[in-house]
């Protein structure tokens, strides 16, 4: 009675925008621009907002000129041949759904759930999507203008809480000279930037409630994405400098440990931010699932009640097969090949055809004035070129080729550690770690003292007369220690609660190590370490000095 | 044998829907011997056939009703005696006009033609007069039905306003509203539902505010049904939900009557049933069913404070035992460190793993509501307290569960207690477990994963229409981006326009009397 006219209003449009493009972008942007630009990131993120922009610009052209929908005028315009083109853009969002599910699900087994089989997660994930995505546009937008909140609140958490620990001084701008600038590296960051953001493309297929208000809410997510990216990029190379960052996709996450409330209200913001952050990557793969069902749907000119379940079934598999041909190299090659080279360029060709075909045909059916027809004329200029100068940019693609790969073989190389989660009984809790050079038993073997808390008669008004265990051992790793520990008393130590790390030597001795904690999520990296010149860091500060020794 | 035939006469007079195919017969022993059939071993109707003088001569009048449903006195009063004695020979030529309009002694009188129709009002309590060569009946509203006074509210009580509550009469409802709407376009349309019960409904609305289809929306799908019998306008709600499947109510059913007259002048519509004192509202959504009354009639900041608390209660209701389980099994590290010592160490001694202790202590606490529940009045508080106290007590000395899962089962249970819609409060109950097994399951990825699938679902609900998370989405469609009723509650003199369920061109619901 109120609504069922298959459009959405412009709230819901610009809350669908945001968050289907900000919760990737904002974890591979700063990953991405480090990793291929090198110090030269700051460009590489200018280069790659301005060809965003340009990018924005030929969508929101593009949005404007098939006021029915993109699906349907494809649908209604290009017959056959629209039919083969539905099809390549329902695969083509597949393909762009696994890849954000593997990417999203490879993050939480690493950072949350280490005991658990990739699949498990990757499983429950694609089928919440399909889910979720298994509905019309209407109810997508309340979907997305209810879950907009629980979101960005939480981000609005790590801008506010953790302003104090960026370090301005990683901003200095490197001068760029001629050499820079033509080779490919500086270019294939800035095309990352893009690659990563193209999901804006989705906005195509919007259609308002009330066309007026597309400029300005174009604009509107437009900067609300510029921004998300900017502040993203700020925290997370100020934080963790530029070579921490580099180190892995997921690294970025470590800047959510860096908020906190004061007295310790809550020990770590960083999981239940992140909690919330999977609402995000949810908004993005279901967003491409739900755009790939409503061309399939579209395709096989399924009834719309129809569509929703069948084609939605049939999205799903589609993505989870998706998912089990990572494991084949043809096809993986086929993936990093599509996305480095293709997939961009497909996004603005076949529009720019069907806006072509969608103008002859006008002009072949009503004869219309000359000065219209100028008018049509220059905006595909202009459209055209942009296009151009945006496919040209896919010849950089091959500099990211490494890393996409790194992505999809990440599906074959996941493994889940062998022991289960302990129960919390069956753990020890370390307050601190005390860690020496023991070169006499080898060059790379290390001393570890674990000082466990001591609960067996523990009343919680015991102040400061907690009682500890001490356990000593040599080995070459903190995870060997680790292994040893547990053997020697069956319980599993934890590192979550740990309040200092004491370093018998300076921090450079420990560089093997200092990596190994930055891929440790469960241990803070807010904890206090001191050297044997009694000096006191954080384990934070220590680990971005480590990656940026190495880079030097 | 002749029982054997009667039998089948019975059921020759209905068709397949239970409906009285004969008509009224001009012959009076055709009428009574009808009604004979149909009343045949039913000791509480009441019959007879009277023979009164008129000028013209004898006529004959039978006269039937329900005893324990009709006002035998009443009926005495504005008939038999009018009637028999003091229009004896003072008719008019037309006998049936001067029974209908001189004679008897009530406004609530009507004819009838249908047979079905009047065994339905005799067996509402109402009289039946059949008059021998007419081919109708009279129909005299007797009623006196078993019920109970109008009692204080007690499922939905509040510090401010009004105490009365719906009970089970259908007229005392309607009146209920009524004494609140002094309006002649509060429109009350009756009807009735079900072969067997033949329950009454009303259907109550403003009709200058209503928004035009939803009260023919409401009709067309009570009429798409036939069924048995309607014990409780919960049962018609079942029949009028499009998401049967969906443990969301999405009607607001209540006892108190300022709730529903409220409702109606924001445009909404009620229906009342008979035998039932819960009248239902639609459409509605999930920030209604969170609104209490009080929250109008207290000052709006206390009433913003009280609604904001239910808010965080209804999540506390969902959440906690699932998210307590996600990070002591999971995510540890979330919890600050000397608590974390505090619940490791109080678990030493518990049997079982964290997830089945949580399980356990809802299932006690669930158990303990249900036989609170189904046990007369101060038996079950007394459930209540044993339950609680020593139960609980025992329970953790015993080692099955430890003081933190107690503190967290009984946080919960109060949270649930602070949702004012009941049906509502059991949804999150009933949740609350979902999210225990998601958690349980794997973490806070778990517990956000078990959000999100409630999250969806209730995006895609609608009360005919209307979004159910209405104000949160549907942002700028027809008008619905007005929130001055949601966490906060505005102060009356700010929210001057109906909600967007009212028609628009009468939105506004304030104004100065100078404008």
């Amino acid at each position: 009675m109120y609504l069922d006219n298959g459009k959405i209003s412009t709230r819901q449009v610009l809350r669908i925008g945001i968050l289907e493009n900000i919760p990737v972008g904002i974890i591979l942007v700063p990953f991405i621009t480090t990793r291929l630009a090198g110090t030269y990131h700051i460009f590489a993120l200018l280069f790659g907002l301005i060809m965003f922009s340009l990018y924005c610009i030929i969508i929101y052209g593009f949005s404007r000129s098939f006021p029915l929908g993109f699906i349907d005028t494809l649908h209604t315009s290009m017959g056959t041949f629209g039919r083969i083109l539905e099809g390549i853009y329902s695969l083509r969002y597949v393909i762009k759904a696994s890849l954000v599910a593997l990417f999203f699900s490879l993050i939480v087994q690493q950072y949350m759930l280490r005991s658990f089989n990739l699949w498990v997660i990757i499983i429950s994930f694609v089928l919440i999507c399909g889910y979720g995505s298994a509905r019309d546009i209407e109810k997508r937008g309340r979907l997305l203008e209810f879950l907009f909140w629980w979101m960005i609140i939480p981000l609005i958490f790590v801008v506010v809480f953790s302003i104090t620990n960026i370090q301005w001084e990683v901003f200095s701008i490197p001068k760029l000279d001629v050499s820079v600038i033509t080779s490919g590296s500086l270019w294939a960051g800035s095309y990352g930037v893009l690659i990563v953001l193209s999901s804006v493309e989705l906005m195509i297929m919007t259609i308002y409630r009330e066309r007026k208000h597309q400029w300005k809410n174009s604009l509107n997510i437009f900067i609300w994405i510029v921004i998300a990216i900017v502040l993203s990029y700020i925290y997370v190379v100020g934080i963790l400098g530029e070579g921490w960052v580099r180190h892995g996709q997921g690294s970025a996450l470590n800047v959510m440990q860096a908020s906190s409330f004061a007295n310790g209200t809550v020990e770590r913001l960083d999981y239940p931010i992140f909690a919330f952050w999977i609402i995000g990557v949810f908004a993005t793969a279901s967003g491409y699932m739900f755009y790939a069902k409503e061309f399939a749907g579209s395709m096989f000119r399924l009834e719309r009640e129809k569509s929703y379940k069948w084609a939605t079934l049939a999205i799903t598999l589609l993505v989870l097969i998706a998912m089990i041909l990572y494991n084949v190299s043809w096809f993986r090659d086929f993936v990093v090949a599509y996305i480095l080279w293709a997939d961009i360029a497909i996004s603005l060709i076949i529009p720019t055809i069907l806006l072509i075909v969608q103008k002859c045909r006008q002009s072949s059916l009503q004869k219309t004035s000359e000065h219209s027809m100028e008018k049509v004329s220059a905006g595909n200029v202009i459209k055209l070129f942009f296009l151009i100068t945006c496919t040209s940019l896919i010849f950089t693609g091959c500099e990211g080729e490494k890393m996409v790969n790194e992505l999809v073989n990440g599906i074959s190389e996941s493994e889940a550690i062998d022991r289960k989660t302990p129960s919390l009984e069956g753990r020890s809790y370390i307050i601190r770690l005390a860690i020496s050079t023991d070169h006499e038993a080898s060059e790379q073997s290390y001393g570890f003292a674990f000082e466990s808390a001591d609960l067996s008669d523990y009343s919680g008004d015991s102040g400061g007369s907690l009682k500890t265990n001490t356990y000593s051992c040599g080995a070459g790793s903190i995870n060997e220690a680790i292994e040893m520990f547990y053997n020697e008393n069956g319980t599993t130590p934890d590192m979550g609660h740990m309040e200092n790390l004491l370093f018998d030597g300076s921090w450079q001795d420990y560089t093997p190590l200092l990596e190994e904690f930055s891929t440790m999520p469960n241990v803070s990296k807010a904890i206090s370490v001191i050297d044997s010149s009694d000096k006191e860091y954080t384990l934070r500060e220590l680990i971005k000095n480590m990656y940026d020794a190495i880079d030097a | 044998m002749a029982n054997n035939n009667q039998s089948m006469d019975t059921e020759n007079l209905f068709d397949s829907n239970n409906k009285l195919k004969v008509n009224i017969k001009q012959e009076l022993d055709e009428n009574v011997s009808v009604l004979n059939t149909l009343f045949d071993k039913c000791g509480d109707a009441v019959q007879k056939t009277f023979i009164i003088e008129r000028e013209q001569g004898s006529v004959r009048i039978h006269i039937i009703y329900i005893d324990g449903l009709t006002d035998n006195n009443m009926v005495e009063e504005t008939i038999i005696k009018p009637v028999s004695y003091e229009w004896r020979y003072e008719s008019e030529k037309d006998l049936w006009e001067s029974i209908l309009y001189r004679e008897a002694q009530t406004v609530d009188i009507k004819e009838e033609k249908s047979f079905d129709l009047v065994i339905g009002s005799v067996l509402k309590g109402d009289t039946a007069i059949f008059v021998d060569g007419y081919a109708k009946a009279l129909i005299m509203s007797t009623k006196k039905l078993p019920l109970r006074g109008i009692n204080t509210n007690d499922s939905e009580a509040g510090m401010r306003g009004p105490r009365d509550s719906f009970n089970e009469g259908f007229r005392q409802s309607t009146a209920l509203i009524r004494r609140r709407i002094r309006d002649s376009k509060l429109k009350v349309e009756q009807s009735f539902i079900g072969q067997r019960s033949r329950t009454d409904y009303a259907i109550m609305y403003l009709s200058d505010i209503v928004k035009p289809g939803l009260v023919e929306d409401i009709k067309e799908r009570l009429d798409k049904y036939d069924i048995d019998a309607i014990y409780d306008s919960g049962m018609a709600e079942h029949l009028l939900e499009e998401t049967p499947y969906s443990p969301f109510p999405i009607f607001q059913s209540t006892t108190r009557p300022d709730k529903v007259a409220a409702a109606i002048t924001e445009g909404r519509v009620a229906i009342v049933f008979d035998n039932s004192p819960e009248v239902i509202i639609a459409p509605a959504n999930f920030n209604m069913l969170l609104q209490a009354s009080d929250d109008y009639y207290n000052r709006w900041a206390a009433g913003t404070f009280a609604r904001i608390l239910r808010y965080i209660a209804t999540f506390i209701s969902v959440t906690l035992p699932g998210f307590y389980v996600a990070v002591t099994v999971y995510q540890n590290e979330i919890i600050p460190t000397k608590l974390l010592y505090a619940i490791s160490s109080a678990r030493s001694l518990v049997t079982f793993p964290i997830v089945l202790e949580v399980l356990i202590m809802e299932f006690l606490f669930e158990l303990l509501r249900e036989a609170g529940i189904r046990l007369p009045g101060p038996l079950g508080n007394t459930i209540g307290v044993v339950g609680g106290l020593i139960v609980g007590q025992s329970a953790v000395d015993a080692g099955i569960v430890s003081t933190m899962v107690v503190i967290v089962v009984a946080l919960t249970a109060i949270a649930s207690f602070a949702i004012p819609n009941e049906a509502f409060a059991s949804v999150f109950r009933l949740l609350k477990f979902f999210i225990l097994l998601t958690s349980a399951c794997f973490g806070l990825y778990g517990f956000i994963l078990g959000l999100l699938i409630i999250a969806i679902h209730l995006s895609e609900l609608t009360s005919f229409g209307v979004p159910y998370m209405a104000p949160t989405v549907g942002g700028g469609i027809n008008g619905m981006e007005g929130s001055q009723d949601f966490l906060v509650r505005s102060p009356i003199k700010v929210m001057v326009n109906r909600p967007m369920w009212a028609q628009k061109k009468n939105k506004r619901r304030l104004k100065r009397k100078e404008e």
